[in-house]
């Protein structure tokens, strides 16, 4: 199933929504990103930062596997 | 397991951001239980399913990455998120038991200084409050009970997914079950209970994904409970917030406070929730628990 699908990815055929969440991994790390108020409200609490630490080896990951090619061209 | 009641916190990307109430009440509640949570510095996303449809090498080297991490802490993970519980949980099972896949993934590593050598076991709220705590301890922690309370419980598909795919054992409904009655809570049976919430087809087929939702808060409805009980992040959201968009696209209203485990736990020990974590809950659970907040 899964073979199937990243075929169908390198074919040019990615849902938005994953597309989306792809190159947000590539940029940041993460899938999903804090808005502003997330973030002050965690500097309220006192709560660890989020940050995008480990950034340089995740990139490097992905342009290993080949992933780079396919976020940077949607 | 490398160190009991101690784990590698993996928080993901959905509660930091999103759910700072579920992250708050299990770092208030698991130290009085005896469980010591140490961040993961440099963590990165899971990877998620949809990763996983998108690049299957990828999905693997990035679940590793977060696995080697722990292995460098020397501790277990344990991860709040089931989408984090089920990416982390089969490439670490998938690696330990296919040398050929680790060392594919491992050629990758390679180049960021890393190496998968599968030491540490990954684990989820439900498994090390059941399994390290206790049922006993959980319920000795009790100072409150949520005598007269009917709950639905919804744990989350991919906790409950079969043993071929996980390997092991997985908690699940009974577990979950166990815990909220623990407090001294219902855990109600009701129909569609293993049915899936929908949130995985956010973004996707939106209208598929909120008839799913529609059809449990329906079962639920007739099996007469007060509220829903969950651990899975995305269920919460879809569940929660899933009901202000059903009103506007059914004209239904469903009105069922949907609350975090570690939330229902806080609570029957005694700790009252904040202001701002009340208000975190898009169908107010004011009524619901007017005593304790």
């Amino acid at each position: 199933m899964f073979a199937i699908r990243n075929m169908a990815v390198r074919q040019g055929n990615m849902p938005a929504g994953v597309a989306a969440q792809a190159k947000s991994l590539y940029e940041t790390t993460r899938v999903i990103n804090p808005i502003r108020s997330a973030l002050d409200k965690r500097e309220s609490l006192g709560l660890s930062k989020i940050t995008t630490e480990g950034l340089e080896e995740v990139q490097k990951i992905l342009k290993k596997t080949g992933m780079e090619k396919m976020v940077k061209s949607k | 397991m490398v160190k009991d009641m101690k784990y590698a916190f993996f928080l993901g990307c959905l509660i930091p951001a999103r759910e700072l109430s579920y992250e708050v009440s299990v770092r208030k509640v698991m130290p009085e239980l005896g469980i010591e949570l140490v961040d993961m510095k440099g963590a990165n996303c899971c990877a998620p399913f949809s990763i996983q449809s998108v690049d299957h090498a990828s999905w693997m080297a990035l679940a590793a990455r977060n696995l080697c991490l722990a292995e460098e802490m020397g501790l277990d993970i344990m991860t709040l998120c089931n989408d984090c519980y089920e990416s982390l949980l089969m490439v670490n099972n998938i690696l330990k038991r296919n040398s050929e896949l680790k060392d594919q993934v491992n050629e990758i590593l390679s180049d960021v200084d890393k190496e998968f050598q599968g030491k540490v076991d990954v684990k989820n709220l439900v498994d090390a409050l059941y399994g390290d705590v206790g049922i006993s301890k959980v319920k000795s922690a009790i100072k409150e009970p949520f005598s007269g309370l009917r709950v639905g419980t919804q744990p989350g598909c991919h906790l409950t997914k079969p043993k071929r795919i996980h390997w092991e054992v997985l908690r699940g409904f009974n577990e979950l079950d166990a815990l909220v009655q623990a407090t001294g809570a219902e855990s109600v049976l009701y129909e569609r209970k293993e049915m899936c919430c929908g949130g995985p087809l956010r973004d996707i087929i939106d209208d598929m994904a909120r008839q799913i939702s529609r059809q449990k808060l329906i079962a639920l409805k007739e099996a007469e409970v007060q509220g829903v009980v969950t651990v899975c992040p995305f269920c919460f959201l879809q569940l929660d917030l899933g009901q202000l968009e059903i009103k506007r696209h059914f004209n239904e209203e469903y009105n069922l406070p949907v609350i975090h485990f570690i939330e229902l736990l806080r609570m029957g020990m005694g700790m009252k929730l904040e202001d701002w974590e009340i208000k975190a809950h898009r169908i107010p659970i004011t009524e619901l628990f007017k005593d304790r907040l």
